[in-house]
């Protein structure tokens, strides 16, 4: 079975900066991936070309066994996406927004209507029908780029901090949406910084920093893995994802996370 | 650690100098430097050094419109006083009261632009955030307009009357800084009101008003000056009247009132008037200081809610997720480009600045045939009846133009779609196009019939080489306009009154296409004239030239794909700040 996201190589050069170097990530079909990664790790810029938002400087990404440089349009059909900005048209009515966006995936007008419907009171939207999408607040915003995300019903979906400024009620119906669509067989590709999310949601976990992906599996395998090289002594010790994160981080960058509370000591 | 306790700035003893607010030259000078440099960098980027070559070529273009207006006001300044007629200096103060604020409005910055209001967040005093509002800005070209033009007015009555020059120096001076004030509180309040959505519709719907309002105005006082003989009906000079005193009690007729007393020798009336201008100075300032102290205090204008309303949720992720087979249906246009169509035609709907300016060219026409009309007091407009389609048609490519070369300058966050979706940017690009097709179509045939109904109908041979040089211009215009939205974008903001940033390359090509065009299509007209001939000759060229212009915005269609992945950073950078 064909991996849902694969990428061989993958590099991404900004004049002489390489953001992202040699990437080789396999996500299998069904799973929950955790894309992690200190700020400026390169994590945007490996989800901006997973989605087509940015094209490699060389590498190749395939989707669902699709190459996306000659399939890109086809790709795209099957994937939904949250980006960073979200991507909204704030002139646009919520309503509309779903309308534009399901027959632009190539849904019929009535298949549309019906889930844009059902996708704005699962999202608590259903009551700003006529306000226009510039005057909702962030949190509304970004229910409904998750809601537009899903329309097509992707069989891939990316999400670029999709918790970030969405209420605590939101959040959990979000969660367990994004669980009911793994359940169906669905992939997602998630970008968080709150790990103790990514802990609960995720199965695997890639870890990205200065443009490597220097730790790439399931919970338990990045688990023993850095207990493996750092604490050897206690094999049995249970370490949250934000220990793993913080290990792997630190061992890269020579343990410079180790002692913050020694440097701005002028902070008082 | 001892490395950083070694730094100046680092040690405890240093902490209560965070708490100081620095001193206000050096906000001053930081914020010169911060706006330096945000200039810098902004020559940094694709296509930057093109954008500041065409600000260098327009600087001599500004220089003359200044130069232009300020001889006026000199002149007028001299004769005005020379002639001893004071009072008059009140007519070209009221002009350039109009210029200044009214190039305020049209003007737009291709400069990189800052705004002021999020200073706010620093240790500034409100004194000194004030002044930094009130003198940023200075240097922008309407200020140096309006400045110029009375400095050249003070050195016109001057040479008339040198003893009037150190009170029309302090009567100008103070007369400029009135209209300075003016000018940043009534712009810092329309942005006040234009934050929401319903304000900004109903102002746009006022501006419309009143401006047509005022061109039919303007028409009717040209009517009634034009009907030799006839006199005023006793409304229109009480209107007059009514205006006239009005005038007196306004800062250009107080400064001019002022001027004329100390001319007159009347000294306590001069300062009296002089002390009118003050008032109203002082009032602006105090409205402006309102508005600018409620940006101080931390003001949010977002129509946002404060929180979004608990309300019962439906957990239906099976249905809401469902994956239905979608089953196209039949379409005059593929799916897509349709949905794009229409969402920019919503987009349309909702910017009241776009109706407004595509209501112009049908809304001249008229006023153009009710003047050719018979109703006509003057027997030069009717020469113009036969190529008053023609007019409009030339008058439309012009308008048209701003859309078409930042097409997607609205779009915003929106555009990362565009290249998510599985759509060929070619047909996003088509069907902004279809859209401004459509209206040109549409306002083409209202034209023609408002023309024929109204005046009278241009000639066969005349129409249709009108209407093959304007599908001509537009299909090149077009074809150039969607490279240069997508390689040289600039975000709309619809909530900004002005500054709007646009590209000045743009700008300079769109002016140059729509020029040669214009003066193509009126050589061809003469030469058609001057040989007696009719206007098939011209029809015949500006069809093949059409032929030409469709080959170019094909070919450049089939590119569009191309040139918007290379340009996906540029363009989703641009569109996707703020």
């Amino acid at each position: 079975m064909s991996a849902a996201i694969s990428t061989n190589g993958l590099t991404r050069r900004f004049g002489d900066f390489t953001a992202v170097q040699n990437v080789n990530l396999d996500v299998a079909p069904g799973q929950f991936y955790g894309f992690l990664g200190p700020n400026g790790a390169g994590k945007s810029t490996t989800i901006k070309m997973l989605t087509g938002l940015l094209a490699p400087t060389s590498g190749s990404i395939q989707v669902l066994g699709m190459d996306f440089a000659t399939n890109a349009i086809e790709v795209k059909r099957q994937i939904g996406v949250v980006p960073e900005g979200m991507a909204l048209f704030g002139r646009l009515t919520a309503s509309e927004y779903l309308l534009f966006v399901g027959q632009m995936y190539g849904l019929d007008r009535a298949t549309t209507l019906q889930r844009s419907e059902e996708l704005l009171e699962f999202m608590n939207l259903a009551g700003e029908t006529r306000k226009l999408i510039t005057d909702f607040s962030h949190g509304m915003q970004k229910k409904l780029a998750l809601a537009a995300a899903v329309i097509h019903a992707p069989k891939i979906l990316f999400l670029d901090e999709p918790f970030e400024g969405v209420d605590a009620i939101a959040a959990g119906t979000l969660k367990q949406m994004l669980q009911g669509m793994i359940a169906r067989g669905a992939t997602i590709f998630l970008t968080s910084h709150v790990l103790e999310i990514v802990e609960r949601l995720c199965t695997h976990v890639g870890i990205i920093n200065r443009g490597e992906l220097i730790a790439n599996g399931s919970l338990e395998e990045l688990r023993a893995g850095v207990v493996a090289q750092t604490d050897p002594s206690d094999a049995t010790k249970l370490l949250t994802l934000e220990e793993i994160f913080i290990r792997v981080i630190g061992k890269q960058d020579g343990n410079s996370l180790a002692q913050p509370e020694a440097e701005l000591s002028w902070l008082g | 650690m001892a490395g950083v306790a070694q730094e100046p700035s680092a040690g405890p003893g240093n902490v209560p100098e965070t708490g100081k607010s620095l001193s206000s030259w050096r906000f001053f000078t930081t914020i010169a430097w911060l706006r330096w440099r945000i200039f810098a960098n902004s020559l940094r980027g694709k296509g930057a050094w093109g954008e500041l070559a065409v600000r260098f070529l327009s600087y001599p273009l500004l220089a003359l419109m200044i130069f232009g207006p300020s001889v006026g006001a000199g002149i007028a300044g001299y004769a005005i006083v020379h002639r001893g007629r004071d009072a008059w200096l009140a007519a070209p103060l009221w002009v350039i009261f109009a210029l200044w604020h009214f190039i305020n409005i049209s003007t737009s910055t291709t400069a990189p632009s800052f705004d002021l209001t999020t200073l706010t967040r620093f240790p500034i005093r409100y004194a000194d955030y004030f002044l930094i509002r009130l003198l940023f800005g200075l240097l922008d070209p309407p200020t140096v307009a309006g400045i110029t033009c009375l400095a050249a007015m003070c050195l016109g009555v001057a040479i008339a009357d040198l003893t009037l020059l150190p009170w029309a120096a302090c009567a100008l001076f103070l007369y400029a800084a009135c209209n300075v004030l003016f000018s940043r509180m009534l712009y810092s309040w329309l942005e006040r009101w234009l934050a929401k959505r319903r304000a900004r519709e109903l102002v746009t719907g006022m501006i419309l008003i009143g401006s047509l309002g005022i061109q039919f105005g303007a028409q009717f006082m040209q009517r009634m000056s034009e009907h030799r003989g006839a006199q005023p009906s006793a409304w229109v000079l009480k209107t007059g009247h009514a205006l006239v005193a009005a005038n007196w009690l306004l800062p250009p007729g107080l400064t001019a009132k002022a001027i004329e007393h100390m001319h007159g020798g009347s000294v306590g009336q001069a300062a009296a008037a002089l002390a009118g201008v003050l008032v109203y100075t002082g009032v602006f300032l105090l409205i402006l200081h309102v508005r600018i102290r409620a940006q101080f205090l931390g003001e949010n204008l977002s129509e946002a809610p404060a929180a979004a309303q608990a309300r019962r949720v439906r957990l239906r992720p099976a249905e809401a997720i469902a994956g239905a087979a979608s089953t196209p249906s039949r379409r005059l246009l593929p799916a897509g480009v349709a949905a794009c169509l229409v969402k920019e035609l919503r987009y349309l709907l909702r910017s009241g600045p776009k109706l407004y300016v595509l209501i112009m060219p049908v809304f001249i026409i008229v006023l153009m045939s009710a003047r050719s009309s018979g109703l006509s007091y003057l027997g030069v407009s009717r020469g113009m009846t036969g190529i008053l389609f023609s007019y409009g048609c030339a008058y439309m490519e012009l308008i048209f133009v701003g859309m078409l070369y930042n097409s997607l300058g609205s779009d915003g966050w929106g555009v990362q779609f565009y290249f998510l979706s599985p759509m060929r940017f070619r047909d996003v690009m088509l069907a902004k196009n279809l859209l401004v097709g459509c209206i040109l179509v549409v306002e083409m045939v209202l034209m023609y019939l408002v023309a024929a109904s109204m005046s009278k109908a241009a000639p066969l041979d005349l129409t249709v080489a009108t209407i093959s040089w304007t599908v001509f211009t537009f299909l090149l215009n077009t074809a150039i306009g969607n490279v240069r939205s997508i390689t040289s974008p600039k975000g709309v903001d619809a909530s900004k009154m002005r500054s709007q940033n646009v590209s000045g390359v743009n700008s300079f090509i769109s002016l140059l296409v729509v020029l040669v065009s214009v003066g193509l299509g009126a050589l061809l007209f003469w030469v058609c004239r001057w040989l007696h001939t009719d206007y098939w000759i011209a029809a015949g060229v500006f069809v093949i030239l059409a032929g030409v212009s469709m080959a170019i915005y094909l070919a450049t269609l089939q590119r569009l794909d191309g040139i918007a992945v290379e340009h996906a950073e540029t363009l989703t950078r641009e569109l996707c700040k703020g």
